[in-house]
């Protein structure tokens, strides 16, 4: 899958799309693939058992012990709104960087590392008031579909509000706290 | 003279006895002169040829008369008597009177002599006379009985001393006439009871004769049904034979099937062992996918100095996609095997369940068979035994055929014989004559043409005269 999907756009360049032109890791919730600029993944590995962590919102699966670092990890089904599903063999933890922390991510399916160009990214359209898209950065055309292109940041840090950090580092403190009870 | 005649008569009707015999013969009256002139002719003394042929009538006539001789003595008594008072009455001297006595008394004597020998001759001549009327009439009888006449009979009047013989002579014809006409009847009766005999044997040598063929059609049918039985039995022994090699045929699939389940159930556990194996690599080739998308990954954060090593963990990311198609095809391919082996072995044991069906209906039949076998043999036995007792019947049937063909000839024979008796008995003339000639039954030898096989052996030579 490395043919990158370009696709020539009849009207004028967007330039703020052009910019989002460049290498997505993609990967499935559901029916639907997704993708995320790669220079924000870390790594990936498969799904390993994850300690929950009381007094948590109900998409934070909880923590895991990655090579003697602890991270929260989230359920992206559930912080997009989807029902949750039964883990199965390629159930991936994609471990991605935002604002400086690494969190893990729980994905359906893993699929591939894609060049996608800026000509073939469309802006998120408009489902009217009241519905939220601003964690999609746009939409990415390729020949059998599409797939939904996410601002990563913004999709964990959907809902947190300004005191995002001291969660941020509230959260990491107890992660440590729970891992250090637990190894 | 006259006195003495008188005196004569008078001492005659004083006595009834020789008053009844003169008057049953003749009369006084007639007789008185008769008296008379004999007593004047012997007082002449004069006897001549006249006079011997009278007192020799005289004689005969009272031998015809049957005159008792104390009649005789008596005449002569009073005679002289009488003649004696009349000589002395007349007064003669008594030596005259002696004289006269004794000339009278001679006279007496040679007419005495003269009329008893006319007498005895005349009985003597009668007793002849009678003897040869019987002698005649019993050698005429004699002569008719002896030429088969028996109604012959002695019919004239007899002397009454000969009365007896006529009597007892006709009494045994009328005996012998009796006996030879029941004779006859008896043979006649005889007759007809032979006849009826043979008309039965006849019968019964007939029936006797279907019944021999009867029972030949028997013992053939018989001998079929023998054979019948004996084939059954042959089939059902090769039946038998054939239900055990059907039986050992059902056991052996029934091995054969039970291995074919091992070896399905060995294919199974190999494919589950293969699956396994399939699926490390699937895993492996996960894993190699995560590695070269993190590769990848790591390569695209180096930038342009992670160019080249992006391609190879793109290429190393392709190798594991398909390696993970393989073994994903491997698996479904192995997974249809499974489900084939599975399949097989649910076919095998229809297939097992099916083969002990047939073991067991072969198992049924082979029993079956058994039973028809030994139902078989009994019957055999109870053909053979019916066989046994159809040839004692034939036996017996052929005895009887012979007995009563025995039978038919001894009653021809007692046929002939009375026949033979009837004939003689027909030589004679009887009394109840039977009325025609006796009629016997006809007899034909075509109806004892049986000829049994075994027993006795009729005499028909006996039987060919008639």
């Amino acid at each position: 899958m490395t043919s990158s999907i370009a696709t020539p756009t009849a009207g004028g360049t967007n330039r703020q799309l052009t910019e989002l032109s460049g290498k997505y890791l993609t990967f499935f919730a559901g029916s639907e693939e997704y993708g995320r600029q790669i220079h924000k993944v870390r790594e990936i590995f498969c799904m390993m058992p994850v300690t929950p962590v009381p007094q948590l919102p109900h998409h934070i699966l909880g923590v895991i012990n990655l090579r003697g670092r602890v991270i929260q990890v989230t359920d992206f089904r559930a912080r997009v709104g989807m029902f949750s599903q039964e883990q199965t063999a390629e159930t991936c933890i994609i471990v991605v960087e935002t604002c400086g922390v690494d969190v893990g991510m729980v994905v359906d399916k893993v699929s591939e590392v894609v060049n996608i160009q800026g000509e073939s990214i469309e802006a998120a359209p408009s489902f009217g008031p009241g519905v939220n898209t601003d964690f999609l950065l746009g939409i990415g055309k390729a020949e059998k579909g599409v797939k939904l292109l996410l601002d990563i940041d913004k999709v964990l840090d959907l809902g947190l509000g300004a005191d995002a950090g001291d969660w941020r580092s509230a959260a990491a403190d107890e992660a440590s706290l729970i891992a250090a009870e637990l190894f | 003279m006259e006195g003495v005649v008188d005196a004569f008569y008078g001492t005659i009707q004083r006595k009834p006895g020789a008053y009844a015999v003169i008057q049953k013969h003749t009369s006084i009256e007639r007789q008185r002169p008769m008296l008379t002139r004999y007593l004047q002719t012997l007082i002449t003394g004069r006897v001549d040829d006249e006079f011997v042929s009278y007192r020799t009538r005289v004689g005969q006539i009272h031998d015809h008369i049957d005159l008792d001789s104390h009649y005789y003595m008596g005449m002569y008594e009073v005679l002289r008597r009488e003649s004696v008072t009349a000589v002395t009455a007349s007064g003669a001297a008594p030596a005259d009177v002696t004289l006269f006595r004794e000339a009278l008394d001679r006279l007496f004597q040679a007419d005495m002599a003269l009329c008893m020998d006319a007498f005895i001759e005349s009985r003597r001549d009668r007793s002849v006379k009678a003897v040869e009327k019987v002698v005649n009439e019993l050698g005429a009888v004699l002569n008719r009985v002896s030429d088969g006449d028996l109604t012959a009979r002695a019919v004239v009047d007899w002397e009454a001393t000969y009365t007896a013989i006529k009597d007892n002579l006709n009494r045994a014809l009328d005996s012998l006439d009796q006996a030879l006409s029941q004779t006859a009847a008896g043979a006649t009766q005889v007759a007809a009871a032979a006849g009826e005999i043979a008309q039965g044997s006849q019968s019964l040598a007939q029936g006797a004769s279907e019944q021999a063929s009867t029972l030949e059609e028997i013992t053939a049918s018989l001998h079929e049904i023998t054979d019948m039985t004996k084939t059954n039995a042959g089939t059902a022994d090769q039946m038998q034979h054939i239900s055990g090699e059907n039986l050992s045929s059902a056991n052996r699939g029934l091995v054969s099937v039970e291995q074919l389940t091992q070896a399905m159930t060995q294919i199974k556990a190999s494919s589950d062992a293969t699956a396994k194996i399939v699926r490390t690599i699937d895993e492996i080739a996960f894993q190699t996918n995560l590695l070269a998308l993190n590769a990848a990954v790591e390569a695209a954060r180096a930038g342009d100095a992670g160019k080249g090593f992006a391609v190879v963990a793109e290429e190393v990311r392709a190798l594991a996609l398909r390696s993970a198609d393989a073994a994903r095809n491997t698996a479904s391919l192995i997974e249809e095997s499974v489900e084939n082996a599975e399949n097989g072995v649910r076919l095998n044991e229809a297939v097992l369940t099916n083969l002990q069906e047939i073991a067991g209906r072969a198992s049924q039949v082979g029993a079956l068979v058994n039973q028809i076998a030994g139902s078989a043999e009994q019957e055999t036995h109870a053909v053979e035994q019916i066989n046994a007792a159809v040839e004692q019947l034939n036996q017996v049937t052929q005895q009887s055929a012979a007995n009563a063909e025995e039978s038919a000839a001894a009653s021809e024979e007692l046929t002939g014989q009375a026949r033979q008796m009837l004939a003689m008995v027909q030589e004679f003339t009887l009394t109840n004559q039977a009325k025609g000639p006796v009629r016997l039954q006809p007899m034909h030898r075509s109806a004892l043409g049986v000829r049994p096989t075994g027993g006795g052996k009729p005499d028909l030579e006996l039987l060919a005269n008639f």
